[in-house]
């Protein structure tokens, strides 16, 4: 499967050259689950030699306006060493956060998630914003 | 009672038929092919794009004809690009008697990209810019929307070249050793 595949050398008009993934394939968001404790999980599938930055993951209720959204608990993270900017921590492979609600919204919601991540062949996208939607929790 | 089997023109006409239809799917596919690999822009000119620098001044790709051009998108947040930014200053200073002219262009606010400029000793034009930036590489055929992206431009203006990833010091060699002129 494509999403699964990572930077790979290739032919093309331009000569053999490392291909990359579009950024919907290399960090693939999957659609938000309802947990039993009434969290919201937000998780991608990471392609194989790409990775995301855990500082640079936000997010925030995009509606209804009453949503109050608390400390997203995130897993842990892998250490990266990185020459410019010191030691960062990154995810690989599946990422699965927790979104609790300090105010919990009767019917759907609305979340805004911004991430940004790079594949170890030496490229990076810049950060990602996307809005995804959950139908009601008793659904 | 007839014989209900086709006759050999009728044989040989519908494998025309079947090898025609490979031909075009085969050709529409490999069309496809290339407008995913960012458009084939590989001999076309760009002359129209320009860039605005750190104090805010335009610059058109045509002010570069004559040299051989390597634009470098970049951004201070790229880790690959900062990896191969001090290659590129190298080779700015070797190649650059020859009429190799490399331009950085970054995806960034003005004062960080002021502030790598220093810190990198960075000896070639510095651009900055927003959604303008983001659009002259789709212009340049950049499939992705990431950094870093390199194009090779001919002294006519004609794209040479274009690149997703960082550079090595080896690929730069070869890109000049394929179209900077010896001596």
């Amino acid at each position: 499967m494509l999403a699964s595949t990572g930077a790979f050398a290739a032919d093309s008009p331009f000569g053999k050259k490392p291909e990359f993934l579009p950024v919907d394939q290399a960090f693939e968001l999957q659609p938000l689950v309802w947990k039993d404790d009434g969290t919201l999980e937000v998780s991608w599938r990471i392609a194989r030699d790409y990775y995301l930055y855990r500082d640079q993951l936000k997010f925030s209720a995009a509606a209804p306006a009453s949503l109050k959204l608390g400390e997203p608990v995130l897993p842990p993270s892998l250490p990266y060493e990185d020459e410019h900017f010191g030691t960062t921590q990154i995810y690989r492979d599946r990422l699965a956060v927790q979104l609790p609600f300090t105010k919990q919204a009767k019917g759907g919601v609305k979340l805004t998630v911004v991430y940004q991540g790079c594949a170890d062949a030496g490229l990076c996208y810049p950060p990602q914003t996307r809005t995804l939607e959950a139908g009601n929790s008793d659904e | 009672m007839s014989d209900a089997r086709p006759g050999p023109r009728a044989w040989a006409r519908d494998v025309f038929a079947l090898l025609l239809v490979c031909a075009v799917a085969g050709a529409a596919g490999f069309g496809a092919w290339h407008w995913w690999a960012g458009r084939d822009v590989a001999g076309t000119a760009r002359a129209d794009l320009s860039f605005r620098d750190l104090d805010g001044k335009a610059h058109a790709l045509s002010e570069w004809r004559g040299k051989l051009l390597l634009l470098n998108f970049w951004a201070t947040w790229c880790t690959p690009c900062l990896k191969e930014i001090p290659l590129l200053v190298e080779a700015q200073r070797e190649h650059g008697p020859r009429g190799l002219q490399i331009v950085g262009v970054a995806m960034d606010e003005v004062e960080p990209v002021r502030a790598f400029a220093q810190r990198f000793s960075m000896n070639y034009p510095l651009m900055a810019g927003q959604a303008e930036i983001a659009l002259a590489m789709d212009e340049l055929g950049d499939p992705l929307g990431a950094f870093p992206f390199s194009v090779l431009v001919a002294a006519d203006g004609r794209i040479l070249d274009r690149r997703s990833g960082d550079l090595s010091r080896e690929e730069i060699a070869q890109w000049l050793a394929e179209h900077l002129p010896s001596g």
